[in-house]
C-alpha cells in the first residue's frame, strides 16, 4: 500500500473518532454520530484513499449502523422514536433522481452502441464549413448539447476521438490544435450545467431541493440554466479563438456519417426522441422527469435493444456515489448537524451577493481538486440549510443551483474533471494553457451567474416560493 | 503512469538492434524500451521488470539468435502466465515457414515483419500492437492517447470513464 | 381387406381414364380380353365417379383385383387418387397400375414408397404391353389372395407364373420327410454310377417320361444363348462340346469347355431365366432341349429322373466349381507376376527421376555460381559508394563542428561514438543502474549511457561550467551527435560485411575457372565458412590451420567439397556444437590434409560403407544453396584432383579427412570440364546405377 494511502486512511480513522471522543455543545447525540461519518467522508472523498463510490457505500452502511432505527449502538431514548428506518438509507440507492440518471445512462450507452453520438456530431458539424473559428464553435455547440444528455466524460471522449485526427494532421506547434482540444472539455463541462442529468452535482442539488420542498422540473432547470450556458460558451469560444489564433485557415473534418438502420437501432432512436420530448414537456403531462427517465430503461430492456451484457456497462459506481451523497445529506439534515455547523458562523451580516459568491466559490475551489460529485455531496446539504435559516438573504434554490454550477465551472486543471483529463491526454495542451483558459472561463462564469442569474430568474418568475 | 510497460527488442546484431531501438524512440517516453542481444539477456531484463511489478507489453524478436531461437523465446513467453498477454512480433529475414507457423500456433504470434523493414511500417505495427495491449491490460488509457492509436483508446475511454 | 375372391364370383377391374370415348372403349375391350371371364371391366372417367363406383362395389362386396389409373383424370391427378385409394385398407391388396406420360421421380417415389404403385406404364401404352402387365398383376393378386383356386385359372392367366405357383404349392403338399428318404436312398444308389451311365439313365428316363422329345443338332460355332438374355430351357448334351463364356471388359472370356458338363442352361434355371454365360457350340452338337415346363412335368412324373437329374446336376456344378477355383488360382499367379513387373518398373522410374533431379541440381549449381558471381560484381559499386560517402560524411561533420562554439567537444563525442564498441545489453543496463543511483535520476542515466557516458565523473566533466538550464540543451545536442557517430559506425560495419560476403561469393563460385591454379586452401575454407552465415550462429568454429603450401586445384570445385562436408557436419550436429577445421601439410611435402571434424552423434557403421554411394544423403532431399549434392560428388571432385576422402566416425567425433596432392594430376587435366555439365553427370549416374 502506498504511503500516502496509508496516511489518508489513518487520518480518516482519526477524523471519524473525533466526535466520539469530544462532545460539542449544542450538538445532539445523533448529530455527533453523523458528524463523525461526515468527517470521514470529507477525508476519504478528498484523498480518494478508497474509490469514491466505496466511500459512498461506506457512508450508507455507517449511517445505518449508527443512526437508523436498527442502530447497533442504540441512540439515546429521546431520539429513538424519531429514528429513520434503515430501509430509507438503503432506498437512497434507488432515489428517484438516480432513476433519472439511470435512464440517461441507458440512453447514452445505447447512443454509443449505435454510434448515434458520433454520427449526429458529424451531421451537426457539416454546416460549419472549414474555417477553424466556426469549426471550434460547431464543436463546442455539439459537445455542449450532447453533454446535457450524456455524461460530460463520455461526450468529451467521443468528441476527442472525432477531433484527434484533425489535431494530429495540423503542422507541429500549431496553436490551433490546443484550441480545438481545449474547446471540447470546456464545452462538455458547461453543457453539463444545462439539464438535471447533465452532471451528478445537478442531480444532487435537485434531489436535495425536492426533499426540502422545492421541486425543480427538467424543463424548468433547462430554462434557468441554458441562457447562461450560452453566454458563457460564446465568451469561451471567443477567448479560445483569440488566444489560440493560428495561421491555419482551413481544416477538413471527416464528417461522413453512417447511421445504423437496424430495427433495434430504430427502436432506440424513437425511444431517445420520445424520452427527450417528454422531459421537455413535463408541464404538459405532469410525469416527473424520473418517471420519464425510467421509460427508456423499461422500453429498451424489454425490447432487447439494451441487452443483459449492455447492462454491465452501466456506470453503477456513479449512481452509488450520488446515493452516498443523498444519504449523507439526509443524515446531516435529520440529525440537525447542518444547523449546528451553519450556526458556528454568524451569517446575518453577510450580503446576498457575497453569500452566493462564497458558496459558488467554495464549490469551484473544492471541485477543482476533488470530485465534482463528492463536492456537491458535502456542501449541498449545508448550503441549503444555510439558505433556509432565518435572516439569510438567499433562497435554497439559489444556494443549491449555485453550488451545482460551481462544481461544473471548475476546469482549471487536468485533474479537475475527467473531460479535462481526456483533452489533456491528446498531448497538445500544456497545463499552463489549460489553467489560464479554464480559470478565466470559470471566474467569468461565476461572475455572470451570481450577478445576473437571480435577477433574470426573478424576472422570468422562476423562483419558487418556499 | 502507474505501471511500467516493457517493450523488449531481442536482436543479436548490434547495428540492427541500434536501428530498431532508434525506430522505437517515439515510444520511449511512455514505455520502457529495452534491447537484448539474446534470449538469456532478454529473460534477465524481463525478470527485473516483472519483479518491479511491470508488465511485458511487446516482444519484438529476431528469429535466428545465438542460443535459443526467437520463436522458442516467444513460445516460452506465451507459456508463462505473466507474459502470455504480451503482444509478440517476429522481425526477421531468416525464419523458415515451419518456424513461423510454430510461432503463430504456439506463441500466438501477432505480427511478422520481414527484414529489411521500413521505419513507418515498424512504428505502425508497434503502435497497433501496443494499443491492443493497453486496451486489454491497462485500466487508465489516457496516458497513452498521445502515443498510440488515440481514437481507439478514446472510444474505449468513453465506455470506461464517467463523471465523478 | 377386400373380400376373398372365389372362383365363379365376379371381380371388377377398374379402368380410370379420361381418354375419348373410342380410345376408352378399345382399352376396355383389350383389358377384359386379358382379364378373362373372371373379370369385368368398369370404366370411370373422373375422380368423383371413381369414388361413387368404389362405394357401390364395396356395398356389393365385389373384390377389385386391379385399378388401371390414367394420370389425367377429371377432378384430380392419377397419382393423388391412387394414394387416396391406397389409404383405404380395403384396397391395399388391389393392384395398382399407373398410366402416365411423364412422371417425375419424386411423384413416382411418393407412390412407390407408400406401396401404392405396382406398375407404371408409359403412355401411350401398347395394347400388348398393357394386356401383359394386367395379366401379370391379376395373376399376382389371385395367387396372393386365393392360392387355392389357381389351378382353375391357368387357362386365363400367365402360364409361366401359374406353373411356378403350381410347382410351389405341389412341392409344399408333398410329404417332405418321405421325399427326403427317397432322395437319400436314390442318391446312395446312383452315386456309384459313372457319369456316362448316369447320363444315359437320365436321358432314357426323360425319353420315357416325355415320350422321346426331339433331338436338336447344331453346327459348330452356333450361339445357343447369350449372357443376360432370357433362356427358357435347358439342353442335355448327347454328343459334342460347348464353350461357356462371359463378357469381361468387351472381351469374351471362356470359362468352361471341358468343365461345361452335360447340362447347359443350368444357371439360367436357377437365375430367373436369364443366361449367366454365353453358350457357343464348340463342335457339332446333338442335344436334347427341354423347356422348364417339360422339366417340371418330367421331374414330377418320375422320382428316379429326379434323382438322376439332381445327381447329374450336382456333378456338373461340382466340375464347374472346381474349374472356377483353378481359374482363380491362375489369376492369382498372373497377378503376382504382374505386380512384380510393376515394382520393377516403378524402381526404374524412381531411379530415372532421381538421376534427373540430380542433373537438374548440378545444372542449378553451375547457374548459381554464374549468377552469384555476377551479383557480387554488381554489388561492389554501390557498396564502395556507401563506404566512401560515410567517410566524407564524417569529415564534413567535423568541419562543421570546427565552425561552432564548443565544436571540439562534439567532434570528440562523434569520434568516440564511431570508435565505441557496443557493450552487451546486460552491461549497459548495469552501468545505467549504477549511474542512475549515483545521480539519483534514472531517466538522465538512461540517456547518458545511451551516448556512451558510463561514469559520473565523465558526466560531470562533460557538463562542467554549464548552467543547469543549458545542460538539457547540451545533452540533446550530444545525443544527436552520438547518434550520428554510431550511425556512421553502423553504416561502416554493415557495408564492410557486405563487402566480405561479395568477396567470398566471387572467390567461392569462380564461374570463369577452367584450369587449375595454385591456391590458398585456407582462403577457400574461410569463404565457405562466411557464406554459411547464420547457419553457424550456434556453432563454435575452431580453426587449427597448419602451414600449407599453395595447392594446384580448381578452387571453386574444392569449395563445393568444403561446403558439402561442413553442411553435413552441421546437419549431423543439429546446428549446435563444435566444428573443427584442421589443416596440415603431409610429411612428404607433396600432399596436404584437410580435416572437417564435428561433435555430432557419429555415423553408424553400416551407413559409413554406403556414405559415398551415389544417392545417399542424410538430408531429406532438401536443396539449399550449394548444398545437398551428396558426398559422392565430393569424392568425385577429390578423385579428379588425385586425392582421397576418408571417414573416421564415432559418437562425439566424426572426421572427414581430405587428402590432396599439391600438384594437379596430369591425366585428369586432359579431360577437364566445367563442373556439373550434364554430359559428365550422365556418365556418373550410369555408373551409379550399375553399382
Amino acid at each position: 500500500m502506498p504511503l500516502w494511502r496509508a496516511i489518508s486512511l489513518i487520518v480518516a480513522a482519526i477524523a471519524f473518532h473525533i466526535p466520539w471522543i469530544f462532545t460539542f455543545p449544542d450538538l445532539s447525540a445523533e448529530g455527533h454520530r453523523v458528524f463523525s461519518v461526515f468527517l470521514l467522508a470529507v477525508v476519504l472523498w478528498i484523498t480518494e484513499a478508497i474509490p469514491l463510490h466505496a466511500t459512498a457505500v461506506l457512508i450508507i452502511f455507517l449511517l445505518i449502523l449508527f443512526i437508523s432505527d436498527r442502530a447497533i449502538i442504540p441512540l439515546p431514548e429521546e431520539f429513538a422514536p424519531d429514528a429513520v428506518s434503515f430501509g430509507q438509507y438503503f432506498a437512497t440507492l434507488a432515489d428517484p433522481i438516480l432513476m433519472l440518471f439511470l435512464g440517461g445512462f441507458v440512453l447514452a450507452n445505447c447512443a454509443s452502441k449505435y454510434s448515434l453520438d458520433k454520427n449526429l456530431a458529424r451531421v451537426v458539424l457539416t454546416p460549419f464549413g472549414s474555417s477553424p473559428l466556426w469549426i471550434i464553435f460547431g464543436l463546442m455547440l455539439v459537445t455542449a448539447v450532447f453533454s446535457m444528455f450524456m455524461s460530460n466524460t463520455a461526450t468529451a471522449a467521443t468528441m476527442m476521438a472525432v477531433v484527434l485526427p484533425i489535431i494530429r494532421a495540423l503542422p507541429p506547434g500549431d496553436r490551433l490544435g490546443a484550441g480545438i482540444a481545449l474547446s471540447i472539455p470546456f464545452a462538455a463541462n458547461l453543457g453539463g450545467i444545462g439539464t438535471p442529468i447533465g452532471t451528478p452535482p445537478n442531480a444532487i442539488a435537485v434531489s436535495a431541493l425536492t426533499e426540502q420542498g422545492f421541486p425543480i422540473g427538467f424543463f424548468e432547470w433547462m430554462v434557468m440554466m441554458i441562457p447562461f450556458v450560452i453566454i458563457i460558451m460564446v465568451l469561451a469560444w471567443l477567448f479560445i479563438a483569440w488566444f489560440f489564433k493560428s495561421e491555419t485557415k482551413s481544416i477538413t473534418l471527416n464528417i461522413e456519417s453512417s447511421f445504423i438502420k437496424t430495427p433495434a437501432a430504430i427502436v432506440f432512436y424513437i425511444t431517445f426522441a420520445t424520452t427527450v420530448l417528454l422531459w421537455m414537456t413535463e408541464a404538459l403531462h405532469g410525469m416527473s422527469s424520473s418517471m420519464v427517465g425510467f421509460l427508456p430503461v423499461v422500453v429498451l430492456v424489454a425490447t432487447g435493444v439494451f441487452t443483459t451484457k449492455d447492462l454491465q456497462t452501466i456506470q453503477w459506481h456513479v449512481l452509488w456515489l450520488m446515493a452516498g451523497g443523498i444519504a449523507l445529506g439526509a443524515g446531516v439534515r435529520h440529525s440537525g448537524l447542518d444547523t449546528w455547523l451553519i450556526g458556528l458562523v454568524d451569517w446575518e451580516n453577510i450580503s446576498t451577493l457575497l453569500l452566493v459568491g462564497l458558496l459558488a466559490l467554495i464549490a469551484i475551489l473544492m471541485s477543482t481538486f476533488i470530485s465534482n460529485t463528492a463536492t456537491a455531496n458535502l456542501i449541498v446539504p449545508l448550503g441549503l440549510t444555510l439558505a433556509a435559516s432565518s435572516g439569510v438573504a438567499i433562497t435554497p434554490v439559489e444556494a443549491g443551483v449555485f453550488i451545482a454550477v460551481g462544481c461544473s465551472l471548475a476546469m482549471a486543471l487536468p485533474v479537475s474533471t475527467p473531460p479535462n483529463a481526456i483533452a489533456y491526454s491528446s498531448g497538445v495542451i500544456s497545463t499552463r494553457n489549460m489553467m489560464i483558459t479554464g480559470s478565466l472561463i470559470g471566474v467569468a462564469g461565476w461572475v455572470i451567474f451570481i450577478q445576473l442569474a437571480p435577477h433574470v430568474w426573478e424576472l422570468l418568475g422562476l423562483m419558487p416560493e418556499p | 503512469m502507474s505501471q511500467q510497460i516493457l517493450v523488449l527488442c531481442v536482436e543479436d546484431e548490434q547495428e540492427v538492434r541500434d536501428a530498431i531501438v532508434r525506430d522505437l524512440e517515439p515510444f520511449s517516453g511512455y514505455f520502457q524500451v529495452e534491447a537484448a542481444e539474446d534470449a538469456t539477456a532478454a529473460q534477465e531484463v524481463l525478470g527485473e521488470t516483472l519483479s518491479k511489478g511491470g508488465l511485458l507489453g511487446l516482444a519484438l524478436c529476431d528469429h535466428l539468435l545465438p542460443g535459443e531461437t526467437g520463436v522458442d523465446f516467444l513460445v516460452e513467453l506465451n507459456k508463462d502466465s505473466r507474459t502470455a498477454a504480451a503482444r509478440k512480433v517476429l522481425i526477421t529475414g531468416q525464419a523458415r515457414l515451419e518456424d513461423t507457423i510454430r510461432a503463430v500456433n504456439e506463441a500466438g504470434l501477432d505480427n511478422y515483419i520481414a527484414k529489411p523493414w521500413k521505419r513507418e511500417e515498424l512504428q505502425e505495427i508497434v503502435k497497433k500492437q501496443l494499443t491492443e495491449f493497453v486496451l486489454a491490460n491497462v485500466e487508465d488509457l489516457l496516458p497513452y492517447v498521445n502515443v498510440l492509436d488515440g481514437v481507439r483508446l478514446l472510444e474505449e475511454v468513453r465506455n470506461r470513464k464517467s463523471d465523478t | 381387406m377386400s373380400e376373398a375372391p372365389t372362383f365363379g364370383k365376379q371381380c371388377v377391374l377398374l379402368l380410370c381414364t379420361a381418354e375419348p370415348e373410342q380410345v376408352r372403349q378399345a382399352m376396355s375391350e383389350r383389358l377384359s380380353e386379358a382379364g378373362g371371364p373372371l373379370l369385368s371391366v368398369e370404366t370411370v372417367t373422373g375422380a368423383e365417379e371413381l369414388r361413387e363406383t368404389l362405394q357401390v362395389l364395396e356395398e356389393r362386396s365385389v373384390p377389385i383385383p386391379l385399378i388401371v389409373m390414367d394420370d389425367a383424370l377429371e377432378g384430380g391427378r392419377g397419382d393423388d387418387i391412387l394414394l387416396e385409394i391406397h389409404e383405404n385398407p380395403r384396397y391395399r391388396a388391389t393392384r395398382k397400375l399407373l398410366l402416365s406420360r411423364h412422371s417425375s421421380l419424386e411423384d413416382l417415389t411418393r407412390l412407390l414408397n407408400r406401396g401404392a404403385l405396382n406398375t407404371r406404364l408409359k403412355k401411350p401404352a401398347e395394347n400388348e404391353e398393357l394386356a401383359e402387365a394386367v395379366r401379370k398383376l391379376v395373376t399376382d393378386y389371385f395367387l396372393e389372395q386365393a392360392p387355392g383356386e389357381v389351378e382353375h385359372l391357368s387357362e386365363y392367366f400367365d402360364p409361366r407364373q401359374l406353373s411356378h405357383a403350381l410347382v410351389a404349392s405341389e412341392r409344399l403338399r408333398r410329404d417332405l420327410a418321405a421325399q427326403l428318404r427317397t432322395l437319400k436312398r436314390s442318391f446312395l444308389s446312383v452315386t456309384d454310377l459313372s457319369d456316362e451311365c448316369l447320363e444315359e439313365e437320365m436321358i432314357r428316363e426323360i425319353d420315357r417320361v416325355l415320350d422321346r422329345p426331339p433331338r436338336e443338332t447344331t453346327p459348330a460355332g452356333t450361339v445357343m444363348f447369350r449372357e443376360g438374355e432370357p433362356v427358357d430351357k435347358i439342353w442335355i448334351i448327347i454328343e459334342g462340346k460347348v464353350r461357356l463364356s462371359r463378357m469381361a471388359q468387351d472381351k469374351e472370356v471362356v470359362m468352361h469347355m471341358e468343365s461345361a458338363g452335360k447340362i447347359v442352361g443350368l444357371l439360367a434355371l436357377a437365375q430367373r431365366q436369364t443366361a449367366f454365360y454365353t453358350c457357343r457350340t464348340a463342335t457339332e452338337l446333338t442335344a436334347l432341349p427341354i423347356t422348364l415346363e417339360q422339366l417340371d412335368l418330367a421331374l414330377q412324373a418320375s422320382a428316379d429322373l429326379s434323382v438322376y437329374f439332381d445327381t447329374v446336376l450336382i456333378r456338373t456344378l461340382a466340375t464347374r466349381v472346381r474349374r472356377s477355383a483353378e481359374l482363380q488360382v491362375e489369376v492369382e499367379n498372373l497377378n503376382t507376376a504382374l505386380s512384380k513387373e510393376r515394382d520393377q518398373l516403378a524402381e526404374t522410374l524412381d531411379l530415372l527421376q532421381r538421376t534427373q533431379s540430380r542433373l537438374l541440381e548440378t545444372e542449378k549449381m553451375a547457374t548459381l555460381g554464374l549468377l552469384s558471381a555476377g551479383i557480387a560484381h554488381e554489388l561492389n559499386n554501390p557498396i564502395s559508394a556507401i563506404l566512401r560517402s560515410a567517410e566524407y560524411f564524417a569529415e564534413d561533420l567535423e568541419a562543421i563542428h570546427r565552425l561552432v562554439e564548443g565544436g571540439e567537444q562534439l567532434t570528440e563525442r562523434l569520434r568516440a561514438a564511431r570508435q565505441l564498441k557496443a557493450l552487451p545489453t546486460r552491461e549497459e543496463r548495469r552501468f545505467r543502474e549504477r549511474l542512475g543511483k549515483e545521480l539519483n535520476d534514472m531517466a538522465l542515466a538512461r540517456r547518458l549511457v545511451g551516448i556512451g557516458v558510463y561514469k559520473r565523473e565523465e558526466y560531470e566533466a562533460l557538463f562542467r561550467g554549464l548552467p543547469a538550464g543549458a545542460r538539457e540543451e547540451r545533452l540533446k545536442l550530444l545525443e544527436r551527435v552520438h547518434k550520428l557517430g554510431t550511425g556512421l559506425r553502423n553504416i561502416h560495419s554493415a557495408a564492410e560485411r557486405v563487402t566480405n560476403i561479395v568477396k567470398s561469393l566471387r572467390s567461392y563460385a569462380r564461374p570463369d575457372e577452367f584450369s587449375p591454379a595454385f591456391e590458398e586452401i585456407h582462403e577457400g575454407l574461410e569463404d565457405t565458412l562466411l557464406l554459411f552465415g547464420p547457419g553457424l550462429k550456434n556453432v563454435r568454429v575452431e580453426r587449427r590451420y597448419g602451414k600449407l603450401p599453395k595447392v594446384e586445384c580448381l578452387a571453386a570445385q574444392l569449395n563445393q567439397v568444403w561446403t558439402n562436408l561442413i553442411s553435413n557436419s552441421l546437419e549431423a550436429m543439429g546446428g549446435k556444437g563444435t566444428l573443427t577445421i584442421e589443416t596440415e601439410a603431409a610429411s612428404d611435402g607433396q600432399h596436404v590434409h584437410v580435416r572437417i571434424i564435428d561433435s555430432g552423434p557419429g555415423i553408424p557403421k553400416e551407413v559409413q560403407e554406403r556414405i559415398f554411394g551415389l544417392h545417399f544423403t542424410t538430408k531429406q532431399g532438401r536443396v539449399q544453396f550449394g548444398l545437398g549434392m551428396g558426398l559422392s560428388i565430393c569424392q568425385r571432385i577429390v578423385n579428379r584432383h588425385g586425392g582421397s576422402i576418408e571417414l573416421d566416425s564415432r559418437p562425439g567425433r566424426t572426421c572427414f579427412t581430405v587428402t590432396l596432392p599439391v600438384r594437379y594430376p596430369g591425366e585428369s587435366r586432359k579431360k577437364l570440364q566445367r563442373p556439373g555439365t550434364p554430359a559428365q553427370d550422365q556418365q556418373e549416374s550410369k555408373h551409379g546405377e550399375a553399382s
